[in-house]
């Protein structure tokens, strides 16, 4: 249930984000309006009453931001931007990236190999039907 | 006057649903159910309250609708689910279990220990 509504509602999301936005918007406009209102009916001057109700609501775009996180869209978006701000700090350092690449490349290698061998050799079963490989753990256990 | 409390964190998700299970509410109208009831002793930033609504939705704990303001204008409406009831429940059990507990070890003297 609970997955199924989150599934929906990330779906929803993406799919009508622009009417999502409006929406948003509306909401939060609707409810400093409404607080506005009330500090007019509370004696609070028209004029100073919408400046009132904006400032005690706090940051609007970081409410709205944390909506928009909290409804699970911003994860495509903020993929998408890491990756742009990873290619172009690759770009503008060439040195470190000519070094930074091979490392990572050859220590990879490195790592793959040494398990490929280190599996076949040690974790898989030799092909006896037996299991002499015993020696193995009774060292181990041993120790 | 007494000064007003600051929100526990993580106790916000608590009251909204409990504000929402007493009736269908449009965001303002659960922050002004709170502080009627909690008699303004606590203080919830406005800007907090949407996110929240937001990730209850998300979790599938309320559900929104767009409907009438008491003074005719358009306003999002949101309601409990049955899940959201559940998790009411479970949310209030644990917060009176916390609470007891925490109590009880203020409330120690040193003859009891």
């Amino acid at each position: 249930m609970t997955l199924w509504s989150r599934i929906r509602s990330w779906a929803q999301a993406m799919l009508q984000r622009s009417r999502m936005e409006i929406e948003m918007d509306a909401e939060l406009r609707f409810h400093i309006e409404a607080y506005a209102e009330d500090l007019i009916r509370g004696g609070v001057p028209r004029s100073e009453a919408m400046r009132r109700a904006r400032m005690e609501f706090g940051g609007i775009e970081q409410a709205k931001e944390e909506c928009r996180d909290a409804r699970g869209i911003n994860i495509v978006e903020s993929l998408v931007q890491d990756l742009r701000y990873a290619l172009r700090t690759v770009r503008r350092s060439v040195g470190f990236t000519a070094v930074a690449v091979p490392t990572l490349a050859l220590g990879i290698g490195a790592a793959t190999a040494i398990f490929s061998v280190v599996k076949a050799v040690i974790f898989n079963p030799l092909p006896f039907s037996r299991r002499p490989l015993s020696a193995y753990s009774e060292a181990a256990g041993r120790g | 006057m007494d000064k007003q409390l600051e929100l526990l964190q993580g106790t916000l998700h608590m009251l909204i649903l409990k504000a929402i299970s007493l009736g269908p509410l449009h965001g303002y109208g659960i922050l002004l159910r709170i502080q009627q009831i909690s008699k303004d002793r606590l203080e919830i930033l406005q800007g907090s309250l949407y996110p929240a609504l937001y990730r209850l939705e998300h979790q599938g704990w309320i559900t929104s609708e767009w409907g009438e303001s008491e003074n005719n204008r358009k306003a999002k409406y949101y309601r409990l689910t049955a899940a959201g009831k559940r998790r009411l429940q479970t949310e209030a059990e644990k917060w009176n279990r916390m609470t007891e507990v925490i109590a009880g070890i203020l409330d120690t003297t040193p003859e009891e220990v």
